[in-house]
């Protein structure tokens, strides 16, 4: 299982399931914690302190979602990421899933339960920073 | 040597379940997030989106058959001529909702313009209304009236005076009737000119009206004859009236290139007598006038008690 480098980033908020950091300007990361649990009230505390943060400072960003370490996602998490991301402050989702279930956590939302921003699937955080900050500038 | 990829038994029996429809019995998980408990997180996850899926197209179409009901109810009003109709909303600003939003504001705004049109059409009918009866008046003015003095001409005023003698008789009411004539009136069309003439006629007429009642008539009875009718009138009243158009006429100063042209009438005043036709009324006023100017003109004269049948000769000289 992948565990993110924070050391260089900048915490910016808990939720009660994961650690929220700024990786670099525009590039955002949350972190969750080891086999914990996605309810509702934790996606929408997690959507909210992103929004909370890019308002805040007055610009738009990406997220870079760490897959690998979520054990139980249920259907109204996965609701709340479909209805309540605001494509006026956040740029898109990069999806790190490194392990068979991270991806397979990953996937569904992929196409069966897609948030209103683009969204996309990768194995390391890097590639995933990347892609965001395309999405940044391309919009 | 292939491999063999086995599925295991719950597996199957989870992906049996998804394929049912059966999303309500979810696959026992381990936590461990190995393989086996990996598929059957996916399998679960999988379910709950299909379900939902499922859920959520059930709801849409529900909501699109009462939408579609309300719209057929709403088309249904609109071609009836009623534009109250309306499609109940439910504010999600979906698709749906924006359809039912749309109806609404079409029906509200065909409404108003069909209503709007329906105001100015009536507004055209009644301005179309006033100026026909515009007309109509004013036909009947042309018709009623006299082209050069403007007074009631004849016809009209021999009406007037049936009516108001019809009404004497069925009431037993006063009436009378005044019968004017210009004195010396060929002399001064001789004199002067018939344009003068004319106008010595239009000035008799306006200083007669201006001393009549509002409820009596003027009207011109011949060439230079004029006749008053004058309801719930009785003689002596007449008289008076009669005396105050006398003196107004006489007291016209007329002046033709520094020439006066003086001005007088002669009056013959007939009261109605119940059982008189308008004939019997008229012809005393005929012979009161007759009188009048015999008298020495500029003058009124009362009816007899009977009228002196005034006898008439033809006679045809051989060339």
């Amino acid at each position: 299982m992948m565990s993110a480098d924070v050391s260089s980033w900048e915490h910016f908020a808990s939720t009660d399931n994961a650690e929220l950091y700024q990786v670099e300007l525009g590039v955002l990361a949350v972190v969750p914690h080891d086999a914990s649990h996605d309810t509702a009230d934790t996606a929408r505390q997690s959507v909210e302190a992103q929004h909370t943060f890019l308002r805040e400072r007055g610009q738009r960003g990406g997220t870079i979602v760490f897959m690998d370490a979520v054990l139980k996602q249920d259907a109204a998490a996965r609701a709340v990421y479909r209805e309540f991301p605001d494509p006026a402050f956040i740029a898109g989702f990069a999806l790190v899933g490194s392990t068979a279930f991270g991806r397979a956590v990953a996937s569904v939302f992929l196409g069966l339960s897609r948030p209103p921003v683009p969204t996309r699937m990768f194995s390391d955080a890097r590639t995933a920073s990347r892609w965001l900050r395309t999405q940044l500038e391309a919009q | 040597m292939t491999d063999k990829y086995e599925l295991s038994p719950a597996l199957a029996e989870g992906l049996m379940r998804l394929a049912q429809g059966e999303f309500d019995q979810p696959m026992q998980r381990s936590f461990n997030r190995d393989e086996a408990d990996t598929a059957a997180f996916f399998v679960n996850a999988i379910g709950e989106e299909f379900q939902r899926l499922i859920s959520h197209a059930q709801e849409q179409e529900s909501r699109l058959s009462t939408a579609l009901e309300g719209l057929t109810a709403a088309l249904v009003g609109v071609a009836s001529g009623d534009f109250s109709a309306r499609v109940e909303r439910d504010y999600r600003g979906d698709e749906v909702d924006v359809l039912a939003y749309m109806v609404n504001n079409t029906v509200c705004e065909l409404g108003e313009y069909v209503a709007e049109a329906g105001r100015k059409a009536e507004e055209d009918r009644r301005r179309l209304e006033e100026m026909v009866a515009e007309r109509t008046e004013a036909l009947k003015r042309l018709v009623d009236t006299d082209p050069l003095t403007k007074a009631l001409n004849r016809r009209r005023l021999l009406e007037i005076a049936a009516d108001e003698i019809a009404r004497a008789e069925r009431y037993g009411r006063q009436m009378c009737v005044a019968m004017l004539d210009l004195d010396h009136f060929k002399l001064v069309n001789d004199t002067f000119g018939h344009a003068i003439g004319d106008e010595v006629l239009k000035s008799v007429v306006s200083a007669t009206q201006s001393r009549v009642r509002r409820h009596d008539t003027v009207g011109r009875y011949g060439g230079e004859e004029f006749l008053l009718v004058l309801p719930d009138t009785e003689l002596e009243g007449a008289i008076i009236v009669a005396e105050s158009v006398r003196k107004r006429i006489a007291a016209i100063e007329f002046i033709v290139d520094e020439t006066t042209v003086p001005l007088s009438v002669s009056i013959g005043v007939a009261d109605f007598r119940q059982g008189d036709a308008l004939d019997d009324v008229l012809r005393r006023a005929d012979d009161a006038l007759y009188s009048a100017k015999l008298n020495g003109r500029n003058r009124i004269e009362r009816a007899r008690a009977t009228s002196r049948k005034r006898r008439l000769s033809v006679v045809q000289r051989s060339d």
